[in-house]
């Protein structure tokens, strides 16, 4: 038996995302509303489609939107659950838009055909408003189970910006263009701990929050030592003095360099980690039949003995052929329980305990679009995790 | 001094385009509605290259997810591997694997490259990833990877012969990435597999660093005879001295940065630029301007004109 999480974001509603572009709510759409609603069990949500309606009320409709997600995860299982950041429009913006000393440019492409708001540092880094209370409040209003708040990392911010700012009061000082970005992303990354991150942890613990988990994506995007001990420096900055649980999340990375530093992450109690994504879809527990998994003798190896959420799912668009299995529905990949059971139990044998291991999607599930997907997925992981030995 | 302008990767899509990628992901668009908006934001791009007063025109690469996935889906008995970050950027590419005989789908190269719509009388740029980047990044073994490739590669570009006016640019950052640099005994099989790709036409080959310096490649890249491609952001000038025998391609323009690319900026490799023996000289960025949104990756396009006419000066 293993515990289940999920890690981040869940597609929207349609009709949270029409209410959000100020489009018309079709029929369909509060059908979809019924339909979920009865599903879930959620007690009067006849009221939410009286004010979408009304077109009023608009801290209520987003209380809604929360309720229906954490009423999702629940229905399905899961043990540690959270808004599915239905309330942020992305990770990356979400965040900067409430931080000043930014500017977004546009979009770039980042993975296929997704794409951010890129922003770029064109004065000092502060925090304009709170980025997570007001969702952590409804969330811990409306919840049942414990809650977990994934918090953009700011190394990752930092990162994905592009730094005008910074890099021109150094360059003039620096031997090299490329040591001008460097020394830059330093100044910004430790500008925004400070000046952002702390105050915002401070505020969600003193609000109640027991579990932060911190996403860096970018955590081994420049593996030189003097980078990756930055990031380090970052996370350890953040969460120092605070006494509740912290976590990493990362993914489509590079493990052979994370797990170098991940002995030296304090007060991290557990990594989130991408596998699914570079595994087989054979069953087996076995080092052949479970190449995605195997990286994570490199995390015990170098001497990290915290625990581990085990990416389980495929978040992205599958086109190869599913095998016997697993299965494809509308581009997504289904995995089989018995597949995601081997994969948590070859995971959990490396590990050599099972209670520091827990299931999760390799990262958030919002890039599927439709519950329906979403929910077969998670059931699956959830019956895998709960299935006996 | 002869200077020619180009573009050397994937250029950035611009918002029409982005929205028409989502909208036809929904379902939201058709294929062919969501085919003009692709075509049309093509013409633009060749409009903004003339504007620039470019010679080696590129369509932009702007349907390409990645510069590996043409080997994915247009190769038979290749396979689609697992996301990986692209070197030190938020962007990611899918692994080749090879899983079978190796066939060039003739038909599905040109749904990769629009040169139909770029003006005839110019000369064309084929861009694609060269043979030891395709290599490293498919987690092939050295050789052997080498000779798979730069068959693909050739295929590939014979395929587009028809089209007339070709110019090739193989880009290559493995060579120049700390991580991945090649060792010295394999400089001769390198040596090999370029001059068999270009075989009697180095003049119409750039093999095209980025991400890396090109200090410790430098004795391979000045024997090759093609174009040598810098990204100046990562060799310092001095260095360039080094390849005062080739015939340099110079990446002049910042891909990570927003800030427009001025001739003082790029100053210090114009004065390192005279010991080059070789008087012709091609400016291009160092690498895909996707990482920057479309209005600053045209602004700095526009700028290669400036920085052209101030080296010229």
């Amino acid at each position: 038996m293993y515990l289940t999480q999920e890690i981040g974001s869940i597609p929207k509603p349609k009709w949270f995302i029409n209410y959000i572009k100020k489009a018309p709510i079709s029929e369909k759409e509060f059908q979809e509303i019924a339909f979920w609603g009865e599903f879930l069990e959620i007690e009067n949500y006849r009221d939410l489609i009286e004010l979408l309606k009304q077109d009023q009320d608009h801290d209520e409709i987003r209380r809604w939107a929360v309720t229906f997600v954490v009423r999702f995860f629940e229905k399905i299982g899961l043990d540690t659950i959270y808004t599915g950041e239905v309330l942020r429009k992305e990770m990356y913006e979400h965040a900067i838009a409430k931080i000043g000393g930014f500017k977004f440019l546009g979009e770039v492409q980042s993975l296929d055909n997704r794409y951010y708001n890129i922003a770029s540092v064109v004065g000092e880094v502060y925090r304009k408003k709170p980025i997570y209370l007001k969702e952590f409040k409804i969330a811990k209003n409306v919840s049942r189970k414990k809650l977990k708040v994934p918090i953009i990392g700011p190394y990752t911010l930092a990162d994905w910006s592009l730094n005008q700012y910074y890099y021109r009061r150094l360059l003039k000082r620096a031997s090299s263009i490329k040591e001008a970005k460097k020394r830059a992303r330093e100044k910004l990354a430790f500008s925004l701990v400070e000046n952002v991150f702390r105050k915002e942890v401070r505020e969600l613990i003193e609000n109640g929050a027991e579990w932060i988990q911190v996403d860096e994506p970018a955590a081994t995007t420049h593996p030189d030592e003097d980078e990756m001990l930055l990031f380090v420096e970052c996370f350890n900055e953040l969460t120092k003095g605070f006494h509740i649980r912290f976590s990493l999340h990362n993914c489509y990375s590079d493990y052979h360099i994370l797990s170098k530093y991940a002995p030296i992450l304090k007060n991290c109690y557990q990594l989130a980690l991408e596998f699914a994504n570079r595994d087989t879809l054979n069953l087996g527990k076995d080092d052949e039949n479970r190449v995605g998994y195997r990286e994570l003798k490199l995390f015990i190896e170098n001497g990290y003995d915290g625990n581990f959420g085990v990416g389980v799912l495929h978040v992205l668009d599958f086109d190869g052929n599913p095998g016997r299995f697993a299965s494809v529905e509308n581009r997504s990949l289904m995995e089989s329980p018995y597949l995601i059971r081997d994969r948590l139990d070859y995971a959990s044998k490396i590990v050599g305990d099972p209670s520091k291991i827990m299931a999760n999607p390799d990262c958030g599930l919002r890039t599927r679009r439709d519950w329906k997907i979403v929910w077969k997925k998670l059931s699956n992981m959830v019956l895998a995790a709960k299935m006996e030995d | 001094m002869n200077i020619m302008l180009t573009v050397s990767g994937i250029h950035s899509r611009s918002r029409k385009l982005i929205e028409a990628t989502r909208r036809f992901e929904k379902g939201e668009l058709d294929y062919r509605e969501f085919e003009n908006i692709f075509l049309n934001d093509v013409k633009n791009f060749v409009r903004l290259q003339e504007k620039a007063e470019i010679e080696i025109f590129s369509d932009g690469m702007l349907n390409w997810h990645d510069l590996l996935r043409p080997l994915i889906e247009c190769v038979d008995g290749v396979k689609c591997g697992p996301y990986f970050r692209w070197f030190e950027t938020n962007t990611f590419y899918r692994q080749p694997i090879i899983v079978g005989k190796l066939a060039v789908k003739r038909e599905c190269i040109r749904k990769f490259f629009k040169f139909d719509l770029l003006p005839q009388e110019k000369k064309k740029l084929v861009i694609l990833p060269g043979p030891y980047t395709c290599t490293i990044l498919s987690k092939i073994k050295l050789p052997d990877g080498l000779n798979i490739f730069s068959k693909i590669i050739k295929d590939i570009i014979k395929s587009l012969e028809e089209y007339g006016g070709l110019f090739v640019l193989l880009q290559e950052p493995c060579l120049v990435y700390k991580k991945y640099c090649p060792d010295k005994r394999l400089f001769s099989n390198l040596k090999d597999v370029y001059s068999r790709l270009y075989s009697d036409r180095p003049e119409k080959y750039i093999i095209h660093t980025y991400f890396g310096s090109i200090e410790n490649v430098s004795e391979l890249l000045s024997e090759l005879g093609c174009w040598v491609g810098v990204d100046i952001i990562e060799t310092s000038s001095h260095i360039l001295k080094k390849l005062r025998k080739s015939k340099i391609v110079l990446g002049v323009l910042d891909s990570q940065s927003p800030i427009t690319e001025t001739p003082e900026m790029v100053n210090p490799y114009f004065r390192n630029i005279n010991e080059i023996e070789d008087k012709n000289l091609i400016l291009c960025p160092n690498t895909d301007l996707r990482y920057l949104p479309r209005n600053i990756a045209d602004k700095k396009v526009l700028a290669l004109k400036k920085i052209r006419r101030a080296m010229v000066k």
